[in-house]
């Protein structure tokens, strides 16, 4: 483990911290067309989350186009407004227990 | 029947956003989607007393929506496999350049996508399961999710043209980029 590990307090591999850095370097676009240590970094954090992940480094992960697609179209869902009518749902439920224990 | 617990309920209402997500993933159609949340909502109510508490919530709902679903196609006969061939050939995907596919083409992909791919390559890529959990989830082996989650992720790579991604590692796509890897 080198300087350039990244890793949390008790020496484990930080895997969210890893994420976002290589996160923010593809942003910046950098290390595709940059020198040596770029790509060093780049193995040293792509080697922390794949030793969080059991060896192999993450098909879905952060490098992968897919894999940020991915996350992109599920979150978009997720964070879609939820209707009324759920909330509306379970007060209906509720109200409705009473009668269900009396049978 | 023992009384629903106030916690139990705020806990459905927390997992509403994920079970829409799940839900429009799996049916591909928003109204279907509300339809089967309400469903699994339901059902998860009437059966409360089997969810261990401190167990995974979570993914305990995503099993009875998947069940909900896939029983709920059979009793309307379609197919549930709608693999390779007919939606195919419909959608045209235009080359995307790296780092630069649009989210529309890659929601028509993942239509493509027979049922038990997508769901595999959802619950793992995106809402967070571990491949034993996804593999609880579809009632399946772990090496059956991982094998779907592969062929998935091949068959949207090919449908929207974009060459082995980090199949060889991060230096692979360096050397795409840099263009070292044609030489």
């Amino acid at each position: 483990m080198g300087g350039n590990d990244v890793s949390r307090p008790d020496g484990q591999p930080d895997e969210g911290a890893a994420c976002l850095v290589l996160s923010y370097y593809e942003r910046l676009g950098c290390w595709d067309y940059k020198g040596e240590m770029k790509n060093m970094t780049k193995d040293i954090l792509t080697g922390a989350m794949g030793r969080r992940r059991n060896g192999a480094g993450d098909p879905l992960g952060p490098n992968s186009e897919i894999g940020r697609k991915l996350k992109q179209y599920y979150d978009e869902l997720v964070s879609d407004d939820v209707p009324d009518r759920f909330s509306q749902l379970l007060s209906q439920l509720e109200k409705a227990e009473p009668a269900q224990k009396k049978d | 029947m023992a009384a629903v617990s106030q916690g139990f309920k705020t806990d459905l209402l927390g997992a509403i956003p994920s079970l829409r997500a799940f839900a429009v993933s799996l049916t591909q159609n928003a109204d279907k989607a509300d339809d089967l949340v309400q469903e699994t909502l339901v059902k998860a109510w009437d059966k409360h007393e089997s969810f261990q508490p401190g167990t995974n919530l979570k993914a305990w709902l995503f099993t009875i929506l998947r069940n909900e679903f896939y029983s709920q196609m059979r009793k309307r006969g379609r197919e549930v496999q709608d693999s390779d061939g007919i939606m195919t050939a419909r959608l045209a995907v235009h080359p995307a350049q790296h780092g630069q596919l649009d989210l529309k083409d890659f929601r028509g992909a993942l239509e493509q996508l027979p049922e038990d791919q997508r769901e595999a390559i959802i619950l793992i890529g995106a809402s967070g399961f571990s491949y034993e959990e996804a593999a609880e989830i579809c009632g399946c082996a772990v090496g059956t999710i991982k094998s779907r989650v592969s062929r998935a992720r091949t068959r949207l790579q090919e449908i929207l043209k974009i060459s082995g991604e980090d199949e060889y590692g991060p230096d692979a796509i360096s050397a795409q980029v840099t263009g070292t890897a044609a030489h």
